[in-house]
């Protein structure tokens, strides 16, 4: 595909359009060949004598994840039994942990980034935190507050923590001397210092932690249930597995991935208005 | 609020870190002996610290050090040759991008820790699956860092090579490699770190007793040994920050001079 | 709606006496004394490395010196004094690009002004620069010499006292520096406040100023201090045509050239009358 346009020497030419402009249709093939591939290779897994137990055919889990998930009821918000009994409570814990964790980590980097001392003092234990194999400390949750859903939101919460910390203490630090000399100069109240250069200012960096944050969570919601849990995601997993029920075990891994989308797209909503100013800086400096 | 402060000379962050540590450790003993902080099996940092040196000194625990660190590597070199591939191919060809974005964004959410029984089931037990649970968790940072790498050439560099007649070979291998490899690099990195605690969670969760997950698993089905699962959970974690250091200092040594690329 | 009359308050005057800086081992500024007289416009030129940028830092109260004082009409200041403003070498990264043009203006005005008068003083500050109308964008949105008008106009809004400004136009590309040049000398004669303007563009120096500091290359001392005498108001032209102007300008340039120490010129072709101030008779570069 070509237009006839006018090049820089003002002589008309024929330019031919890159690939992109193909058809939309040619675009939507061309999009779900691999993915069609893969659910080739998975239904194909599932019919293989020796393997085949376990790789539950993708109908089925299809089937399956719409029945346990989803219900025709609006009086159940149209959500079927497994996603009442189970979803429900793991993305409630998940999503306290998380803001737990948001809450500690930003309020804490700030005050680490700010005070180079402290920072000195505490880079060791965080750097110590994040690198802790969080499933191994399972036990000293439990240990230390008891059973229930109290020790799983810290466990989710200890185990999120870190990246946004780290990333916090790296925002703040790097505000840069120019605008630390203008709030100075310019005798700037600390309150203002704090919400309007602070924040603003590391904001790039925080949101790009509590986005590897949030994803994390949902790998820390699955730890936490994998042991002494009474419902939840990974509680299911566990438990599927001990029945042989492979179907319902494959329909745990979908949600798991839907719901992952889905906040990956909340996320990046809320980041673009959040952040539409340091979209439009960088683009400056290109 | 003070905005600008003296920066720390490189022996003061070093000897406040060492005070930091100890400090905490102290604190946190003083806390459990005066029963300040109650309840049994709380890792007292003395009694951790002894097990963690009699562990260190036991050449069983080596044996299984070493396996988590083969498991590890293994893993993390096959996410890094994925992720470099697919993502830089991904980067650099739009029509590679728009047939893999979508199964990769699809796969991406998904937790390798919730796939790894999956894999043992097909594979087996031993340490391949454990592998592909670090590789599974390793791919997407090194992937998608590829991906921007290859993506974000200076287009001026690349402008001054076709004034210098360099070939397109060349300006590939000469222009758009080198400038792509510091970040390719520090998606693997990045991903290093988190293979690490995906190998011990992994022989933890669904391994078979070997390496150092597969110790602590063991050691915390009798109750009486909480410590050596305690110490056993510190060396893995002191083990993590070596690693983040080892390829921190590799980064700056091979890949020092991106701090002068206009970004 | 009252018309608040502005009291234009009096053009503050400048100190410097015995000014030294040392870093350890590193004698920065030597002995710099020198007078910044009110209403005028004062210029420090240097050589690179002689400390202009610390002097200023120093200056404005950013940081201490290790000998010497700066007097603020006539009182040593402690920190950074009232009525001072100051315009920054790096304008985007002095500005924050999360706020828009009439918030940065507005920021330093949110201590101490009520909003009203705030609204005032930032449509104020922004036509003296010739920003009208754009106060609703982003500084990213606007190009160099633009950012560097709104922090110009940032400054003024505080109603200075003395301006003081780091290599303000160095960012900028030369026909733009040529406005902003003459927008400060505009503001200047309009406001009547005392301007301070550290610069390595020699054209510039003498262009602007009513006196100049040359400094010496470190660890530095005031080489020179020469008044100009040029006409008012000055023109980038017929000024640039002047005797005055072009042996000015030689005579700076030798000066730098001999990193401070005493220069003869050839003889004059034109009117000029150069004053060395040396305090205490004490020897350049002894």
């Amino acid at each position: 595909m070509s237009v006839l346009t006018h090049n820089d020497a003002g002589r008309r030419t024929r330019v031919r359009l890159a690939p992109r402009v193909l058809p939309l249709f040619g675009q939507l093939v061309i999009r779900l060949i691999v993915p069609a591939l893969l659910v080739l290779l998975w239904w194909l897994g599932s019919q293989s004598e020796t393997k085949g137990l376990f790789i539950a055919p993708p109908l089925d889990v299809l089937d399956r994840t719409v029945s346990d998930f989803l219900s025709p009821h609006p009086g159940d918000f149209f959500l079927g039994e497994v996603a009442r009994n189970d979803l429900i409570p793991s993305l409630w814990r998940a999503t306290l942990g998380f803001w737990l964790a948001v809450v500690i980590g930003v309020g804490l980097g700030i005050v680490l980034g700010l005070r180079p001392v402290l920072a000195a003092l505490f880079q060791p234990l965080v750097h110590l935190g994040r690198s802790l194999p969080t499933p191994a400390l399972i036990g000293v949750f439990f240990l230390l507050f008891g059973t229930g859903d109290w020790p799983k939101v810290l466990l989710i919460a200890f185990g999120v923590v870190w990246p946004i910390l780290f990333n916090t203490i790296d925002g703040v630090q790097g505000i840069g001397m120019a605008r630390a000399h203008v709030a100075s100069v310019f005798k700037i109240p600390s309150r203002d210092v704090l919400f309007r250069i602070v924040l603003p200012g590391a904001a790039p960096k925080i949101f790009a932690g509590v986005r590897i944050a949030l994803s994390l969570s949902l790998i820390m919601m699955v730890i936490s249930e994998l042991q002494k849990a009474k419902n939840g995601l990974g509680y299911l997993l566990v438990y599927d597995q001990r029945n042989f029920d492979y179907p319902g075990f494959w329909t745990v891994l979908v949600v798991l991935a839907v719901v992952g989308i889905v906040l990956n797209v909340i996320m990046i909503q809320i980041e673009r208005r959040v952040l539409a100013w340091h979209r439009g800086v960088t683009a400056q400096h290109d | 609020m003070k905005l600008i402060h003296e920066p720390l000379s490189r022996r003061s962050e070093v000897i406040l870190g060492i005070v930091g540590v100890l400090g905490t450790a102290l604190v946190l003993e003083l806390c459990i002996r005066t029963h300040l902080i109650s309840g049994s099996g709380l890792p007292l940092p003395s009694a951790v610290a002894d097990q963690a040196r009699g562990l260190l000194g036991d050449n069983e625990f080596w044996t299984q050090i070493t396996f988590t660190l083969r498991e590890w590597m293994l893993g993390l070199v096959i996410a890094s040759v994925l992720g470099v591939v697919l993502g830089g191919l991904m980067g650099a060809v739009p029509l590679v991008f728009q047939m893999f974005i979508l199964p990769v964004e699809l796969l991406r959410p998904l937790p390798s820790i919730a796939i790894g029984p999956l894999l043992v089931l097909i594979i087996g037990a031993g340490m391949l699956p454990l592998s592909l649970t670090v590789a599974v968790a390793c791919t997407w940072p090194i992937l998608f860092n590829s991906m921007y790498a290859a993506k974000a050439v200076d287009p001026i560099a690349i402008q001054t090579a076709r004034t210098l007649h360099v070939s397109r070979w060349g300006i590939l291998a000469q222009i758009r490699l080198p400038a792509a490899l510091p970040f390719m690099f520090t998606g693997i990195r990045v991903s290093a770190s988190i293979g690490l605690i995906v190998a011990v969670s992994a022989e933890l969760l669904f391994g078979n007793g070997s390496g150092i997950g597969g110790f602590i698993l063991l050691a915390s089905t009798s109750s009486s040994n909480l410590d050596a699962v305690y110490a056993a959970t510190l060396i893995a974690g002191v083990l993590g920050v070596l690693v983040s250091g080892v390829f921190a200092a590799i980064d700056k040594l091979a890949f020092g001079w991106k701090a002068g690329l206009a970004q | 709606m009252t018309e608040h009359k502005i009291e234009r308050s009096a053009p503050a005057s400048l100190e410097l006496r015995g000014i030294s800086k040392v870093y350890g081992a590193n004698r920065a500024i030597d002995d710099i004394s020198a007078a910044v007289p009110a209403g005028e416009v004062t210029v420090i030129v240097g050589p690179s490395g002689a400390g202009k940028t610390t002097l200023l830092r120093i200056i404005s109260g950013l940081d201490n010196p290790t000998t010497g004082q700066v007097l603020f009409d006539g009182s040593p200041i402690k920190g950074v004094p009232d009525g001072l403003a100051m315009v920054f070498q790096d304008y985007s990264r002095s500005l924050f690009p999360w706020m828009r043009v009439e918030d940065n203006v507005a920021f330093p005005l949110r201590r101490g002004v009520e909003k009203g008068e705030r609204r005032r003083r930032v449509l104020e500050a922004l036509q003296a620069v010739g920003l009208e109308g754009k106060e609703r964008l982003y500084p990213w949105q606007m190009s160099g010499g633009m950012q560097q008008r709104v922090a110009i106009a940032r400054a003024l809004a505080c109603h200075p006292r003395l301006l003081v400004m780091d290599e303000p136009y160095a960012s900028v590309d030369a026909q733009t520096r040529a406005e902003l040049e003459d927008l400060l000398l505009e503001i200047q004669a309009r406001l009547n406040v005392t301007v301070l303007v550290v610069t390595h563009d020699i054209d510039e120096s003498v262009y602007l100023a009513d006196n100049i500091i040359v400094m010496s290359k470190a660890p530095s001392r005031v080489a020179e201090v020469i008044r100009v005498g040029l006409a008012r108001p000055r023109d980038q032209i017929s000024t640039k045509e002047e005797g005055e102007f072009v042996q000015v300008r030689a005579h700076v340039l030798r000066l730098l050239r001999s990193g401070g120490e005493p220069v003869s010129d050839p003889a004059p072709t034109g009117s000029f009358e150069g004053e060395t101030g040396r305090g205490d008779a004490v020897e350049v570069g002894a």
